[in-house]
Order: C-alpha cells, then structure tokens, then sequence
C-alpha cells in the first residue's frame, strides 16, 4: 500500500489521456453545427406543390449517400437509358436519376451545401492529397461532374 | 404381360437417347437463331466513315472536317487539351492511312492513300479485347454494341490501353481540370466546360459513341457526325446508327459499297466501317 499516489497519479493521467479529444474540441471554440442553406423554394421545380416541398426521399442527411450509390450504378452500368427513382417515402414520385439533373436543380450550391456540412464532420470522401486541386473542392464527387452553376 | 425383351427394349431406349442427344442441340441452336433475327432493338451501334468521300474533297476541307469533328467531340465532353504529345488524350482523331490500315498498306498504294489523314475513333468492338483484360470490369460490352466505361470503379492500370489494337484510348496523366498556381486558369480546359462529367487523374478514357446522346433517345447523331455533317461538303461523310435492320443507314451503307475495318485480321470485330 506503499504506491497509492503513484496510481493515483497513473489514474489521473490515464482519464486526462482518454478525454482529451472532448476537451480539445471543447476549447476548440464553436462546434455547433453548420447552417445548411436549403434550397431557395422559387428556383425550384421538382417536387414542388403550393403546400408541401419536399426532397426525393425523407431524411436525406443520413441516407443520401446510398441513394447516390444507387443512382450512379443504376445510370452508369445499367442498358444506357434514362434511369428513374421511384420514391418510396412518397409513394408516385418519381424523378430522373441524376446528380446534375435532379439534385442540382435545388441544391444549387455544392460550397454551401454538400460542403459546408462535409467539412464539420470531417467526411471527405476519397480524400485525396492535400496539394490537389481535389481536395481543395473536398469532395470527390466534383472532380469530374460539372456544377453546371459555379466552378 | 410384359412382352418386352433386352433387346427390343435396349433398341427403343438406344432410339429415344439418339433423338433426345441430336434434337435439344437443334433445338437450341433454331431457338438462338429465331432471337438473332429479331436483335433490332438490342443491335450494335456502328458508324460508317465513307474515306472515298472524304478523300474527294480538297485538303484544306478535309483538314476542316476532321478539326471539326474532333473540337465538337472534345467540348462536348470535356476533353482536356493536353500539349505534351506523350500525355494526351483523344477520342478522335487524324491517323496516316499506313498506320490506320497498317495490314492493307503498301509500297503502290496511291500517293491520295499515302497522304491520307484517316478519322479514327473507339471502333465499339464486338469481341473488345479492352474488355477482356479489364481486372475490374471497369470496361464492359453493353447490350446495344458500346463498350462502355464505369470511371468510378477503373484503377487505371493500363491494361485496356495495352490491349487495344487502335490506340483509342487515353490515360489521364494529370488532373484535367489542374490549375495554374499563379494565374489559377484551368490548364487543359477552355473556362467553360461542358456539363459532361469530366475525368480524374489516373483513369482510361475513350470514345462513347455519345452515349448521353444515345440516352435520350430519339435518332441520336453523336457530336463528331452533327459536326461533318454541317460543315459544307461534309454531310454524310459520317453515318452512325444501328448496323441491323430494314430502316438502317449504316446497313444500307454496309451492303451497298465496298467496306473495311481496322485490322480486321485481329478479329475483334470492329464497328466502325470505312468506305474505300
């Protein structure tokens, strides 16, 4: 029973070690999260009745990866006609698959949309190397498809 | 009462084995033959490039022609303009005869064939060997004749790029929409790009017979026949269209004049035909 401030000491540090990415982000100042810019309801035309508006599906934040992988299989390997998501949350809507087409029509800005949110919670997918010009833009879906509002 | 013996019955079941093992394999075979003749639909996409046409005309037409048809093939899909000739990237483009038909060139050949700027593109083979060597299936035959590529799944090995006969396709040595660090202008690309998706470092990129265009439907002309076609003297110089079927140009084409293939003895099968 000689050591007890040696492991209390252990302890001590061994809890400052664990929790220190809480405090870290803690004293990192703000980390509420980011103010997503809906889309501007005038521009819009899908989806659009005078009471509801609404996106393809519900609670795209957590599903609007999927979905995508989806779209790009659907369109990319599929007989080389036009693909179309049937709405499930929605049933009877429908609308073409496409990134550019379809989302970018709303969602007309990748900086205040896609990324905005991409950059707070550190999900770049494919990241890539610091230097390129790819990771500048963060997300790897603008490497290739053309924001046909702003580049 | 069984009135059978071994061997009637050794005879009759002898007999049945025969018309089983010869009639299945007929019938399959008449089976696949009925669906052949009704592949309408589901028929390979071809082009017709009628060289004898193109020849006719004087050089600096020709010259305008296929500059034509290469500028409106590269803006339409943002092809990006690559100086260093080892880097380059192409969809279309000019080949001297003797390297275009390199099996059918020789010493006599006339001097308007020695001369010859030949057009050439992806040929849309029936048996790609692009395809074959593809580890990832990144590179595929689809059903209505392209060979289509996923650049999301290509690792960009340049194996497709070593397998193909015609040198159609192109590897993306750098990131096409790189920037200049100072003047921060797009180095590959004019400022306005075509929505078309553009590439990214360390993909294999070729011809697609617009299959965006092919997609929305209707009589798709891809961007290099749209281009020859306006240019003056240049209209139907490029045909494209389904290589089967009652109403089809390219087969009206095929079966009326002379035509050949790049390297036919290869045997992969191309779909790009030239009238000689």
């Amino acid at each position: 029973m000689h050591d007890k401030a040696i492991i209390t000491a252990g302890l001590v540090i061994f809890v400052a070690l664990v929790t220190c990415p809480f405090w870290y982000t803690l004293g990192a100042g703000d980390a509420s999260p980011p103010d997503l810019e809906l889309p501007d309801r005038s521009d819009a035309s899908l989806f659009e009745t005078e009471d509801d508006y609404h996106c393809v599906e519900k609670d795209m934040a957590a599903r609007h990866m999927g979905l995508l992988n989806e779209w790009r299989d659907a369109v990319v390997r599929g007989d080389g006609t036009k693909q179309y998501h049937q709405s499930v949350d929605f049933p009877g809507e429908q609308c073409e698959m496409s990134l550019t087409g379809t989302c970018m029509k709303c969602h007309t800005s990748r900086e205040t949309f896609c990324r905005r949110c991409h950059e707070y919670a550190d999900v770049l997918p494919f990241e890539l190397p610091q230097e390129s010009t790819a990771a500048r833009r963060g997300i790897r879906c603008w490497d290739c498809h053309i924001d046909t509002v702003g580049d | 009462m069984m009135d059978e013996n071994r061997r009637s019955f050794l005879k009759k079941a002898g007999c049945t084995a025969l018309g089983v093992g010869c009639g299945l394999p007929m019938l399959v075979a008449a089976r696949s033959a009925l669906k052949e003749g009704s592949e309408d639909s589901k028929s390979q996409w071809a082009m017709v490039i009628d060289l004898r046409k193109l020849l006719e005309l004087p050089k600096a037409q020709q010259e305008e022609i296929r500059k034509a048809c290469a500028t409106a093939c590269h803006d339409a899909h943002n092809v990006p303009d690559v100086p260093d000739s080892q880097e380059e990237i192409k969809w279309i483009w000019a080949e001297k005869y003797e390297h275009a038909f390199p099996d059918q060139f020789h010493e006599r050949a006339s001097d308007k064939m020695k001369e010859a700027d030949v057009p050439v593109l992806c040929n849309h083979c029936d048996r790609p060997s692009c395809v074959r060597v593809c580890p990832t299936k990144a590179t595929w035959k689809r059903e209505d004749g392209l060979v289509m590529m996923d650049m999301h799944r290509c690792i960009g090995c340049r194996y497709c790029m070593a397998a193909c006969p015609y040198g159609a396709r192109s590897f993306n040595w750098r990131d096409p929409r790189e920037r200049d660090s100072s003047s921060g202008e797009l180095l590959y690309f004019k400022e306005d790009l075509s929505p078309y998706p553009a590439r990214t470092k360390g993909v294999v990129e070729k011809c697609t017979f617009c299959a965006e265009r092919i997609r929305d439907g209707g009589d798709p002309k891809p961007a290099c026949v749209e281009a020859a076609d306006e240019v003056p003297g240049g209209k139907g110089i490029l045909t494209f269209g389904k290589r089967t079927g009652a109403d089809s140009e390219v087969g009206r084409k095929l079966r009326d004049n002379h035509t050949t293939c790049r390297r036919v003895g290869l045997g992969t099968g191309p779909n790009v035909y030239y009238i000689i």
